[in-house]
């Protein structure tokens, strides 16, 4: 491997874009390599006490262009519940067959409630975004998935998405270099 | 507000108050039973519940339309008071404002 030494890079004609040609990556630790987006309007509704269930397309792949990047993961989800009782959203991720809850805790010590509409007596609509930076340490051309989970605490119904209201729920993947 | 929508989980709902399920997208085969104790309704059950549910939701639409457009309570407690002084015309215009929220949704019928 060769390295050049210079203080600055200029376009030709003095101003303009400097093109890395397809197949090529510059890289420079913490610089985004890549977006990837999904925007869904599928609906999952679920009435399971204090759990954490996958949301139905609400996954999203990235093949990583570089050996140990990190993923940023936000997602973003509007729904609805019928009644009071809490509602949340978590993250979990698969690679190599394997899968691992990145967000969300189960259980009555857990945080279903967290994300919106506790302490509601009534229906509510409830908008929640969450964030995690993954570290999943995997070399470069790597499929990664992640998906949307749906928490439901105690009380009513809880949907990701409605039906016949359209809108769309969002799982963005950014690949950091590092 | 939004317009209730009989769905596959409201079916359920009503079919088995209480029941632990997860429904993915708006299919019959998208239920994932999780309850323990209470077993799952039929598709034809889930089916029938549905078209119930929409015939109720019409009729009493009414209902959610009159209670966004009835004057407010505060304004029926000022109301009060000033009929408890002798003066009537904050009451009168109350029960009209009542009437004719009545008026425009009428009963089952909107």
């Amino acid at each position: 491997m060769s390295t050049l030494r210079v203080n600055e890079i200029t376009h030709q004609g003095g101003t303009g874009s400097i093109v890395i040609p397809t197949g090529n990556t510059l890289r420079q630790d913490g610089l985004v390599v890549q977006t990837v987006q999904k925007i869904f309007n599928d609906v999952t509704s679920t009435a399971a006490a204090q759990t954490y269930v996958t949301a139905t397309n609400a996954d999203l792949s990235i093949i990583t262009k570089l050996a140990n990047s990190r993923i940023y993961v936000l997602i973003s989800g509007q729904g609805y519940i019928d009644a009071g009782g809490g509602c949340n959203l978590g993250i979990q991720r698969t690679l190599g067959g394997v899968t691992t809850r990145l967000l969300g805790v189960d259980g009555a010590a857990g945080d279903t409630w967290m994300g919106a509409a506790n302490a509601n007596d009534t229906a509510t609509s409830w908008n929640i975004n969450r964030t995690f930076f993954d570290t999943p340490a995997v070399a470069a051309g790597t499929t990664i998935e992640y998906r949307i989970l749906l928490g439901r605490w105690s009380a009513g119904t809880v949907y990701l998405n409605y039906a016949a209201y359209t809108g769309g729920s969002s799982i963005t993947l950014l690949e950091i270099a590092q | 507000m939004i317009n209730k929508i009989a769905n596959i989980s409201s079916a359920i709902q009503s079919l088995r108050p209480g029941a632990q399920y997860v429904v993915r997208g708006e299919e019959y085969s998208g239920i994932e039973w999780m309850d323990q104790v209470l077993t799952q309704p039929t598709e034809s059950e889930v089916t029938a519940e549905i078209d119930r549910l929409k015939n109720y939701y019409e009729t009493i639409k009414y209902q959610d339309l009159r209670r966004f457009e009835y004057p407010s309570v505060t304004e029926l407690a000022d109301a009060l008071y000033w009929q408890s002084q002798g003066d009537e015309t904050k009451m009168t215009e109350y029960l009209a404002a009542v009437q004719a929220v009545k008026i425009k949704y009428p009963k089952g019928n909107v």
